[in-house]
């Protein structure tokens, strides 16, 4: 009995449990304009001085809106819009010869003073007001010495150095530092005094061989004569000191150095070095001084108005690029507030949760839920809304505050979305979610591309990046010896190379097994725009140069008595697929490498690529079939036996495997920096500036290429001659981007560009396959402001999203068509 | 001490063996004894062993290079690498294994998250996704226990029978396909084509009062729950079918109808106490284990729990959230196994722990 009257009890007070957590549970929502979006992982840390994933930064970019920003003002047309700046000017030739001297702006130098009027009405989230103390102070923390933030790198180095920042940032810091990076110890290193030969870098140096040991370099011991037959062999000197770390730098060392790698030295010369390129091999021992703010050349003039002190010159487009988007703001008393050490780390948990993040832009946190949810709703005091005479916001029927832009000279809202919802979802239940109307938009995996292709919400959106196979040349026979590849030498030969690129039916391929990528013929595709300041249709693959690096890279003749008879004709007709060309090439391919003894006749091959990071994809299976498929289509009658490429998965370091020789082929891409396009071959030729490079297959830094003599048109209409030159390919990187830093003329940039990538592709150390593409669904609710991609504006973005239905509406919709959308 | 005789007037060494007393002193009585000798063996063991576990996972993880996620641009590099010299990832694997146990021990700090939850103690990473990794699995059994009971008592009753027939059969194709099949299949077919649920996920707590004790939590919740049962009620059917079969065709069950018990009284009364004895631990164990959670189903539908955080943990080599992780894991999973073993004794006590 008493148990039948707990068990009631215990039932009456579950079900009043139940119909208070309903009711909580079901308070109507309000009406309003919520977009819904998803992603696979949230962002953990947006603090602007140390983020470090594209997931941070998405969050950063939500809650920040820029000094400026690049809005749509027509279709294809973009203009700059003040938003906490409302003027930037530069100001360098009115600089005060205080300032000149100061910030080392005079005569000569290269750097600009940029004066930066801030909006007075901008506040943070919690009505605190941001002025010229706020800009400075946050600049103050981002290069904090002690914090060590990571993206401190943005103003102690590149473009937008500002002056005294990297002094301040290392101050306290000690260790061996090369030439090149201690400029403020000038004078010692003229004097020999406390430097050092850096023989660490003897054994990297070996490297330029293709060795890390410079003991295995004796047959090359030619190389290191100095001063002719009469002059001295420097190699044992080198193989002697590389047992030591650090050598006290003698006039003998640094004249046997000279005259080997100065730029009259007899292999500096040959290569084309600079004499500064010694100072490679040479360090001092130096400790940074401490140095205080003053000297730091980002500093306040007025209540609402600061100074930016760039160390190099930088545009006016350069630098309203960089002021586009967040900035180095922060709230300074809650980051000082966060700051703590842990695991002998000291750093600030600034904008890692809703409390510890501040917004200044249109959007803020309302609520995050790690590895779940994050949701952004209007922030009350962005300075951008409307407000009444007592100074409240102004808001639509559906709750939205309002706020206005012109677009196409008429006066339109901005940011009419009042809650911008990311889900965290894997891709399958995102696509469901969206046909059942819960999410606004879906980026489509491979397998759906054909399915929605003619879809009016498909939205195509071209990216920077070229996918493209790398080799490994040089060490291929060394290859098969420790995996699963056989015959992997094949790969030394240029021929064969040139083959397996002709081989690739490129059309093909992206259709069939990518999602929507575009087919690439060469490096750089339609988004790298050569003046995008003066000229917004400045794109280099489109202009006369670029067209003509690919029409001549593939031997496609134009002209009179020709099949096409214009550049336009020629450059359309290209496709990268030329299989009775590659069969031919095969076929002399294997005749040269069985008569080198480095191939038998018939015998089969298997070649490992190192494919990704991630783990295999019914898109990667399907691209791994086509390509088998392509290269022994074309071996047929050419002598080799079957070719077979196996993909291999999940490898973190697969640039440097395939540098390293682990394996011979390796998948991946460039991208990014589409307004520098005459920087971009840094990236293949140039070893130094980054870990990933093209080193397997040849030394940038010794082999040469040669550009023969052509003329061009100089922006006046007069014709220039450019003298057959021939340089190592880092050499050639280096001068264009040096050229370009000079202010030459854009027709000698854009020809020497076209004619290094030419070249370059040409030898086919790489093979470029693919232009990576997002092709993603726009749901029914919303509509972009236009269906034409812009790189400045994208689809107009959420400033400018119109939306077809209000959450309610919107509900009603999706009941009335059943509950599933077609988007077909 | 005064010489006090047995209440029951028994000689001292049977009174100990009875009432555990000795001239009037309480004693442990020797089963008792070997039983605490055992479980403090156990409990001994099972401290070694996860030190040892430990000991290898902190190994392990640490030989696996995360220099490869080093930043590409020089500078960048420079300032992840100082943070890891800073970190003590440098140092070598001993000196830094010291270095975690002193942190426990002295300070209680198991360490940071620098990657899945930046800045942010890896103790606190782990106690964030708990609750909602144990929600789900706990319904998934309170669910799972009846029915699987049910459907095992059922099967074993009606045994060749087309109810058992059916049953088995079910219960063969629902151990053999694995539980993730069954979460894409639920999500795909109430969600998406029958829409009875508002999402295919798990509702965040935005959406549910900020609490994972709403009906509407609950409610969203059902998918994974469904997922995570369906293999447990056809293991327990399975299981209980077994010994239930076998209790029933016992000698004793003849004797207890002879005696004239009716065949429900004497199936319950008889067969299902000693069917229970093996099932029992088994459905303790089950409900440790359930804090263990389930990797696959709760990237499925987006449940933020601990399953979840142990594959990032590994993918992002955050050390110190794999290594609180894989505390929690191997805890739970020695402590399941200690407690079962010694749950036997308590539910059976003919069940005895002995020395040879």
């Amino acid at each position: 009995m008493k148990t039948k009257r707990l068990l009631g009890i215990l039932l009456v007070v579950s079900m009043v449990f139940a119909a208070v957590f309903t009711l909580v549970a079901c308070t109507p929502a309000e009406d309003g304009y919520t977009y819904r979006s998803y992603s696979t992982a949230l962002g953990t840390n947006w603090n602007p001085h140390t983020w470090e994933m594209n997931a941070d930064q998405s969050i950063l970019e939500q809650i920040s809106i820029g000094l400026v920003d690049s809005v749509m003002a027509n279709e294809g047309e973009f203009k700059w819009q003040y938003e906490m700046a409302t003027d930037i000017q530069d100001i360098t030739a009115s600089a005060t010869d205080g300032d000149k001297a100061k910030w080392d702006i005079g005569e000569g130098a290269t750097g600009r003073m940029w004066k930066i009027t801030l909006n007075p009405n901008a506040k943070f989230e919690n009505g605190k007001v941001i002025n010229a103390d706020t800009y400075v102070e946050s600049m103050k923390l981002q290069l904090d010495p002690e914090l060590k933030n990571y993206r401190a790198n943005s103003y102690t180095e590149n473009d937008f150095e500002i002056v005294g920042a990297k002094a301040y940032y290392n101050q306290g810091k000690s260790g061996y530092f090369t030439a090149a990076e201690l400029e403020d110890y000038g004078d010692n290193l003229s004097s020999l005094e406390g430097l050092y030969f850096d023989a660490t870098n003897v054994n990297a140096f070996g490297s330029i061989f293709g060795t890390s040991d410079m003991t295995k370099l004796e047959k090359y011991k030619s190389y290191f004569q100095v001063g002719g037959e009469e002059g001295y062999n420097v190699y044992d000197d080198l193989v002697g000191y590389a047992g030591d770390n650090r050598v006290a730098m003698t006039k003998e060392i640094s004249d046997k150095l000279a005259g080997l790698f100065g730029s009259d030295g007899l292999l500096g010369g040959y290569w084309g070095w600079a004499d500064a390129e010694i100072g490679y091999f040479t360090v001092a021992f130096y400790t940074y001084p401490e140095v205080s703010f003053d000297t730091v050349g980002l500093y306040k003039t007025g209540e609402y108005e600061i100074v930016y002190v760039c160390k190099n010159d930088t545009s006016r487009f350069d630098f309203l690029v960089m002021c586009n988007g967040a900035s180095w703001l922060v709230e300074p008393e809650l980051y000082k507030s966060l700051i703590s050490e842990k695991g002998g780390v000291k750093t600030s948990s600034y904008g890692t949760s809703k409390e510890t993040s501040v917004a200044y832009g249109p959007y803020k946190i309302d609520s995050l839920q790690k590895d779940k949810q994050i949701v952004y709703v209007q922030n009350e005091n962005w300075y951008g809304w409307e407000r009444d005479d007592n100074g409240n916001v102004q808001k639509d029927d559906k709750g939205s505050m309002i706020s206005w832009t012109t677009l196409n000279g008429e006066k339109v809202r901005q940011f009419i979305t009042t809650k911008y919802v990311v889900d965290v979802m894997t891709d399958e239940a995102a696509k469901q979610a969206f046909l059942k109307g819960d999410l606004d938009e879906l980026a489509l995996a491979s397998e759906d591309v054909p399915t929605y292709s003619a879809s009016d919400r498909l939205t195509k959106v071209d990216e920077t990046y070229t996918m493209r196979f790398f080799f490994n040349t040089s060490c291929t026979t060394e290859l098969d010896k420790g995996n699963d590849n056989k015959n992997s030498v094949v790969l030394q030969s240029e021929d064969f190379r040139h083959a397996f690129s002709l081989a690739i039916n490129r059309a093909e391929f992206c259709t069939t097994a990518t999602s929507g990528y575009k087919p690439a013929f060469a490096l750089l595709n339609t988004l790298y725009y050569y003046d995008a300041e003066n000229d917004p249709s400045s794109i280099y693959r489109t202009s006369e140069w670029g067209k003509k690096a690919i029409v001549d890279l593939y031997g496609v003749e134009y002209g009179e008595g020709k099949t096409y008879k214009t550049l336009d004709e020629a450059y359309a007709s290209v496709t990268g697929y030329d299989l009775t060309s590659a069969k031919k090439l095969m076929k002399s391919a294997c005749d040269a490498l069985v008569a080198e003894g480095k191939y038998k006749a018939g015998e089969d091959i298997t070649i490992q690529v190192a494919y990704s990071a991630a783990a295999g994809t019914s898109e990667s299976a399907a691209q791994e079939a086509l390509l088998n498929r392509y290269l022994n289509a074309a071996i047929e009658g050419s002598g080799f036996g079957t070719i077979t490429l196996k993909f291999v998965y999940n490898l973190q370091t697969r640039y440097a495997d395939v540098i390293n020789g682990k394996y011979a082929i390796g998948w991946g891409a460039w991208g990014g920096a589409a307004f520098y396009p005459f920087k971009m071959f840094e990236c293949y030729l140039e070893p130094d500036t980054t870990d990933i490079h093209e080193s397997g297959s040849f030394d940038p830094k010794t082999e040469t290429m040669t550009i023969e003599e052509f003329t061009y048109t100089d922006n006046k209409g007069a014709a220039q001659t450019f003298a057959k030159t021939t340089k190592t390919w880092e050499s050639w990187s280096q001068y264009l981007k040096a050229q370009k830093t000079a202010g030459a003329d854009i027709n000698l940039l854009l020809a020497l560009l076209s004619k290094i990538e030419e070249a370059y592709v040409g030898k086919y150390y790489c093979i470029p396959v693919c232009g990576t593409t997002v092709v993603s669904l726009t749901g029914y609710k919303v509509e972009n402001a236009t269906d034409t991609y812009n790189i400045m504006y994208s689809f107009g973005g959420l400033r400018l999203l119109k939306y077809n239905y209000s959450d309610s509406a919107w509900t009603d919709y999706v009941k009335s068509v059943g509950g599933n959308l077609s988007y077909e | 001490m005064a010489d006090q005789a047995c209440t029951d007037g028994f000689r001292n060494d049977i009174c100990l063996s009875v009432h555990g007393r000795r001239d009037g002193v309480h004693y442990l009585k020797k089963e008792q004894i070997v039983m605490w000798k055992y479980i403090l063996k156990r409990v001994g063991l099972m401290l070694l062993t996860f030190f040892i576990i430990m000991f290898i996972c902190f190994v392990m993880i640490r030989l696996l290079p995360d220099t490869a996620q080093a930043p590409q641009k020089e500078s960048e590099k420079q300032a992840w690498l100082a943070r890891r010299e800073a970190l003590g990832y440098n140092k070598p694997i001993m000196v830094q294994w010291g270095i975690y146990l002193k942190n426990i021990f002295t300070k209680w700090d198991f360490g940071t998250s620098w990657k899945i939850d930046y800045f942010t103690p890896a103790w606190d990473v782990i106690a964030e996704r708990l609750l909602p990794t144990v929600l789900v699995n706990v319904y998934s059994l309170l669910i799972s226990i009846p029915i699987g009971l049910g459907l095992g008592i059922l099967a074993a009753i009606k045994k060749n029978k087309w109810q058992d027939h059916t049953i088995s059969t079910l219960v063969m194709v629902f151990v053999s396909v694995p539980s993730y099949v069954y979460a894409f299949l639920v999500q795909y077919i109430f969600y998406f084509k029958l829409g009875w649920f508002d999402r295919p996920t798990i509702l965040p707590l935005s959406e549910t009062g900020g609490t994972y004790f709403s009906w509407k939590m609950f409610v969203s919740m059902l998918m994974p729950i469904m997922a995570l049962s369906f293999g447990t009620i056809a293991g327990l059917a399975r299981f209980t079918r077994a010994e239930l079969t076998e209790t029933l065709t016992s000698d004793y069950m003849l004797l207890a109808r002879a005696k004239g018990l009716t065949r429900g009284q004497a199936t319950v009364r008889h067969a299902m106490k000693n069917a229970m004895v093996p099932i029992l631990p088994m459905l303790i164990g089950e409900f440790i284990g359930v804090l263990g959670g389930s990797m696959i189903i709760e990237e499925i539908f987006s449940i933020p729990g601990v399953g979840q955080l142990y594959m990032k943990s590994i993918n992002q080599l955050d050390y110190d959230v794999f290594m609180i992780d894989s505390i929690f894991y191997t805890f739970v999973g020695l402590l399941a196994g200690i407690v079962v073993d010694i749950s036997y004794g308590f539910i059976d006590p003919r069940i005895r722990m002995g020395e040879k």
